[in-house]
């Protein structure tokens, strides 16, 4: 465990085509037969960082060094001609092949005209024992469990000569007793001299498993550290930080009934997998209520029930005394829901309209745009005309197409056309991701000014100033249960929120019994 | 904000915006590679390649007779144009055109054989809406299917044409033939059909119902909430859902209108050109409306463009084949060749991107010029 | 009413009858094994049309001008593979929408076709003049001797015997060989082949090429064998029967051999039956009626696999998952 340089990046700077810069600078190095975490918050720069080691993304500057030679990783072919292998959080499997086939698809072993089936089970079938992989090369992928597919996964990488073998969240899709057998069989590959990048928000599991950790913030490399000399809080406090933001000024809420009624509440995935576990919380009028936690603790499958995306599920769920479960998103939005969802480009604005016609897209009922059978256009336009100077968005008038602005921009555009519906209720996901410090500080101080004027605001953000900024009350979320609620933001530390976060610490059962507030 | 009354026209054409401007070219370039296509295949193969040139660019100006065959030709091309417009708004692939215009026509005829053969003026109106009625029925078998079981809508409105043309061919040769013919029925009769309007042509009173239809689908798409709803279903399904509407309700919606077009094209088609119904294929107007509504880019505002453009050089091909010698079919390969290059995404990338860097040059030269005046 | 019994008895038990079945099933066989093969990759081919027709021209102008039909047939095979390509480029490079591709090709082929013909021969209708030939047929000395069988299959051309050989091949290109799993792979889930190397533009485009060959032999036959000359229009919408017949045969090559013979079955039925009594285009509807059935059955079949599957993997939350699949899709 010595040799430093078995793979090293130095200095990568990488800006995406929208000008966001995902890697500032960052350096990363591991050793041979290490298991490595990377750690970070949700849009640090992880995940960026690996696809430029996988060779899906080309940094803009810095090297890539394996075994001190420096190589240029233009495509996944050349990263996995380098040895590397990567294992992503959505499988890249063809689900009606065989184990075998999959796993050497693109390295088929024929005879003659043949693709050799016996050979390829073969193949399969002495990798899988070499590493006490236990998989039936016949197996359709259709058939098999997200663990063994997992499995396959990995294997699909070893079959390739990969030597260092990065994992994108491995554990997020497995049940804790798959996660202990993945556990297993990857100490078993660091003892044959495999190097592991581990990518998790799970501290406990980074203290269990790896042997160094490097912690990313913000695109910069916070530091590498041996895990054994840090604790899980200290890794917690490096990758929460500190926002140099300003804050938005806020005064007292003045909060009314509770118009959002979330009560015994149970939600599960395509898969049956239990992904919201018995969580009740209220929203009330005039009140803003964060959700902090680290995506994937449930956040989406309850904003997909809130607002009627998707139903199922167990347990009360009610806005403005109304069963949201058994309304279509129309009535939902009749009722006055107002929602600002994470995706902004594929839900939340269709690039291709105006900016009017996304602006009255969900208004298009509404008496005061219809004039008999017609649209009314000129107070369409006006209106649209009042919202662009309003939210200040940059452009060339209301019949820009969306699809032509900033994102900053096109955000203020789909918050103007939320907040000016009847916006009783405001779900807000991620409303300022990688969006200008202009845009965001005028969004946020909107979601105040809805709320003095009496509506009920939901906010789930990553951004930890964010939500201690805006929140009144706030609920932190981890895998899938409330694990801390605060009546009082004004005395939470990014810190302490971030130890709630990462399932460090939870309060006990009647702490978090407050959420609940009916008045 | 804006001070639109002081921009000049060069500035105004700046703001076009640079995908405009990029598809504006896309569709220059296509035509004349078409164009190209056409008259190298006219000089390498005809007899007379000057005349015959000459007859296919000029033939529309040369006689009464020809303009007005352009005008003919022009009137279902509107019609089923505009159907397919308002179809692929909601991004339905249906081709299920061919079918109503077939059996729209032959209810038409048979309308105004037995129904209504000597009603002036309301007779054909009769005869044309029950041709809409039974588009409707067509097009909302393959629709339904789709809506309730997820039938894929290509295959399925593909199936239906030949169920409509042979189910029309029954009709035609075992039920409606006039015996003393063998392949057309009994003439309609004599107020069952369109008028003329100009005493010496065939242009006939559906071109008024043409343009009707061609300003109804851009009123409906561009000015009514339902269309502005058809749109956003069709640009983006994932945000029509999110804003609260029925996905699936309104691709059926606009299927539905289509097919009443369609009918209708049909009837119009029937009543204003023949005396006896006999048709014994499909017409070919229905793939007319899918090359005429991607020429307009789904906009009926563009129709009567798309439509003088292909009927023009349609009379042209049309005159150059009996006064020159060149076969007709000609138009389907120029018509094909534009398809191809108008919907190439990637036709001409590499200038847009030059065309966008410039662009995005320009624009930030403007921002730092006027930096001083407004600090933001 | 029982003589219309017995007059279809006697259809059925004249071995004719089955050789028209067989030879009217062969071009659309050969139109729908390449839509399969198409359809395999994700790639929807509505341009066997298109195909077919310039193939069975360019067919039979290379065999009156070269006097062989051999070379008539490899010219239809190389029209069909250059096609092939043609749509792979505008589709896969130029991001056409590959319906939008069929749609221009066959509007560019029934037109260059057509034009051409008038060109070449001079005929605005059909290319009788050339006397371009047919391939020759096939009869295996001790097959036909057997009674009723023998009359089947007996004189059949060698492309139907291509064609119907075609089955088990494409079946062994498809499940068997490297290219095959390849093709399956990147209809299936791009990314997945992608992420190992595997080209996906070059994959769909080999894909395409078999599937214009085959169109281009599907043309062939209907020039060269069917009918021993060119005539306008010929294709006779046979590529969109194909394309519901693979859409019904769920890709499969042994399906598609089910399902165009279903169509076979009814064309030849259609030329019989005057004898019936019955209207022959209400035959001719039944095949394109029980395609639109068979359309449905498929679709809820795979809604059904689906909620099968969610059900299954669901474990002891199924219901659940059960009633979240369904609100996803209402």
């Amino acid at each position: 465990m010595s040799d430093d340089d078995f793979l090293k990046l130095e200095h990568i700077t990488k800006v995406y085509d929208n000008g966001i810069m995902a890697n500032d600078d960052v350096n990363f190095s591991t050793r041979k037969g290490e298991i490595h975490a990377i750690c970070g918050e949700n849009g640090a720069g992880k995940s960026t960082l690996m696809k430029q080691l996988y060779g899906v993304e080309q940094p803009n500057e810095g090297r890539i060094i394996i075994k001190g030679q420096e190589v240029k990783l233009t495509s996944p072919q050349v990263a996995i001609a380098n040895g590397i292998g990567m294992v992503f959080q959505h499988f890249m499997l063809v689900p009606s092949l065989s184990v075998a086939e999959n796993i050497t698809l693109g390295i088929e072993p024929t005879t003659g005209l043949k693709f050799d089936t016996k050979k390829a089970a073969e193949i399969t079938k002495s990798v899988s024992d070499k590493y006490g992989f236990d998989i039936d090369p016949a197996a359709r992928i259709r058939d098999l469990t997200v663990g063994v597919k997992q499995k396959v996964e990995i294997l699909k990488a070893l079959v390739r000569g990969a030597e260092i073998l990065i994992l994108d969240e491995p554990t997020a899709v497995l049940t804790p007793q798959e996660t202990s057998e993945l556990f297993v069989q990857l100490r078993a590959l660091r003892e044959a001299g495999h190097t592991i990048i581990f990518i998790s928000h799970k501290l406990g599991e980074v203290k269990s498993l790896c042997d160094r950790v490097t912690v990313i913030r913000r695109g910069h490399t916070v530091g590498t550290y041996n895990v054994k000399d840090v604790s899980e809080s200290d890794i917690s406090r490096l990758m929460v930080g500190v926002n140099v933001e300003s804050k938005v000024p806020k005064g007292k809420a003045n909060p009314g009934p509770a118009y959002l009624v979330a009560k015994d509440l149970e939600l599960f995935d395509l898969n049956g997998k239990r992904v919201v576990n018995d969580i009740s919380f209220t929203v009330r009028s005039g009140e803003i209520v964060g959700i902090a936690g680290v995506e994937g603790n449930g956040q989406e499958p309850l904003v997909n029930a809130i607002t009627g995306f998707s139903g199922g599920g167990s347990g009360t769920l009610s806005m403005g005394g109304f069963d949201i479960r058994s309304m279509s998103i129309h009535e939902l939005r009749e009722k006055g829901l107002a929602y600002i969802p994470e995706d902004r480009m594929s839900t939340g604005a269709s690039g291709t309209l105006s900016i009017c016609e996304n602006m009255i897209a969900d208004k298009v009922d509404w008496k005061r745009y219809n004039k008999g059978l017609l649209l009314n256009q000129p107070v369409i336009k006006e209106d649209t005309d009042k919202w662009i100077k309003d939210y200040d968005v940059l452009c060339d008038g209301g019949n820009q197409k969306v699809g032509m602005l900033s994102g900053g921009n096109i955000q203020k555009v789909l918050v103007a056309r939320e907040l000016t519906g009847l916006a009783k209720l405001i779900v807000c996901d991620q409303p300022t991701r990688g969006i200008d410090v202009g845009a965001t500080d005028s969004i946020r101080r909107r979601l105040v000014n809805m709320r003095d004027s009496g509506s009920a605001i939901l906010l789930i953000s990553a951004d930890l100033g964010e939500i201690l900024n805006l929140s009144d009350r706030l609920i932190v979320l981890f895998e899938g249960e409330i694990v801390a609620y605060f009546p009082d933001v004004s005395k939470v530390t990014e810190e302490e929120l971030g130890y709630y976060m990462l399932g460090v610490k939870r309060m006990s059962a009647g702490q978090i019994e407050g959420a609940y507030s009916v008045q | 904000m804006s001070n639109k009354s002081s921009k000049g026209i060069a500035e105004r054409l700046r703001s076009i915006s640079v995908q405009t401007r990029h598809e504006i070219l896309r569709m220059a370039v296509a035509i004349a590679i078409g164009l190209g296509i056409a008259v190298v295949l006219i000089v390498l193969t005809a007899k007379d390649p000057e005349s015959a040139l000459t007859y296919f660019v000029g033939a529309p100006f040369m006689s009464l007779s020809y303009f007005s065959h352009m005008i003919e030709v022009i009137i279902p091309l509107l019609m089923s144009g505009a159907a397919v417009c308002i179809m692929f708004s909601a991004n339905q692939f249906n081709l299920g055109l061919e079918g109503t215009i077939y059996l729209g026509g032959l209810v038409a005829a048979l309308s105004g054989i037995y129904l209504v053969p000597n009603l002036p003026v309301l007779g054909p109106i009769f005869s044309i809406l029950l041709g809409g009625l039974v588009g409707f029925f067509i097009i909302a078998i393959p629709a339904l299917l789709q809506y309730k079981f997820k039938a894929n809508i290509v295959v399925s409105t593909l199936m239906m044409n030949y169920i409509c043309l042979y189910v029309g061919l029954y009709f035609l040769f075992d039920v409606f033939k006039d015996p003393a013919s063998s392949q057309h029925t009994y003439p309609i009769g004599s107020d069952a059909g369109l008028a003329v309007l100009i005493p010496g042509t065939k242009i006939h009173a559906g071109l008024f119902l043409a343009v009707a239809v061609v300003i109804f689908a851009y009123v409906l798409l561009y000015k009514t909430k339902l269309g502005l709803s058809i749109r956003t279903v069709g640009q983006n399904p994932k945000f029509a859902k999110y804003v609260g509407l029925s996905v699936s309700g309104l691709a059926l919606v606009s299927q539905f209108i289509g097919g009443v077009i369609g009918g209708m094209t049909g009837a119009v088609q029937m009543l204003g050109l023949y005396q006896r119904f006999e048709w014994t294929s499909l017409t070919g107007y229905g793939w007319d409306g899918v090359t005429m509504a991607i020429f307009a880019h789904n906009n009926p505002k563009y129709l009567p463009f798309a439509a003088i453009f292909l009927a023009y050089f349609r009379t042209g091909a049309w005159v150059m084949s009996f006064k020159a010698g060149v076969q007709i079919d000609l138009v389907s390969v120029f018509e094909g060749v534009m398809v191809l290059f108008i919907m190439a995404e990637k036709f001409l990338s590499g200038t847009y991107r030059k065309m966008i860097f410039a662009d995005a040059d320009r624009k930030r030269k403007e921002r730092n010029a006027a930096k001083g005046g407004e600090a933001a | 009413m029982s003589d219309f019994a017995a007059t279809l008895g006697g259809i059925f038990s004249n071995p004719n009858f089955y050789f028209t079945v067989l030879s009217t099933t062969v071009p659309i066989l050969l139109a729908t094994l390449g839509c399969a093969i198409a359809e395999n990759a994700g790639s929807t081919n509505m341009a066997e049309e298109g195909i077919m027709i310039l193939a069975a021209f360019f067919g039979v102008i290379g065999a009156a001008y070269t006097g062989s039909v051999w070379i008539g047939l490899l010219v239809a095979v190389v029209v069909g593979a250059v096609m092939g390509l043609m749509i792979a480029y505008f589709a896969l490079y130029l991001k056409v929408d590959i319906i939008l591709v069929g749609i221009a090709v066959n509007l560019i082929g029934s037109g260059l076709s057509a034009f051409l013909m008038y060109v070449i021969t001079g005929d605005r209708s059909a290319t009788t003049s050339l006397h371009s030939g047919t391939l020759p047929t096939i009869s295996i000395p001790g097959l036909s001797d057997i009674p009723f069988i023998g009359t089947i299959i007996s004189n059949q051309s060698v492309l139907a015997w291509i064609a119907y050989l075609a089955i088990p091949v494409m079946s062994f290109l498809l499940y068997k060989t490297k290219l095959g799993l390849r093709i399956r792979s990147v209809g299936e889930n791009p990314d997945a082949a992608s992420s190992v190397g595997v080209s996906v533009n070059r994959t769909k485009m080999a894909a395409l090429v078999i599937s214009g060959i085959l169109g281009g032999l599907a043309g062939a036959y209907l020039s060269m064998s069917y009918l021993p000359y060119f005539s306008k229009g010929m294709s006779g919408g046979r590529g969109y029967i194909a394309l519901a017949a693979t859409a019904m045969a769920n890709n499969t090559p042994v399906g598609s051999f089910g399902t165009s013979l279903l169509f076979g079955f009814f064309y030849a039925l259609s030329t019989y039956s005057s004898t019936l009594g019955i209207p022959d285009q209400l035959v001719t509807t039944l095949p394109y009626v029980a395609t639109l059935v068979g359309l449905v059955i498929f679709a809820i079949n795979v809604q059904r696999k689906e909620r099968k599957m969610l059900h299954e993997s669901g474990g002891g939350h199924s219901s659940k998952a059960q009633q979240v699949a369904d609100a996803s899709e209402a």
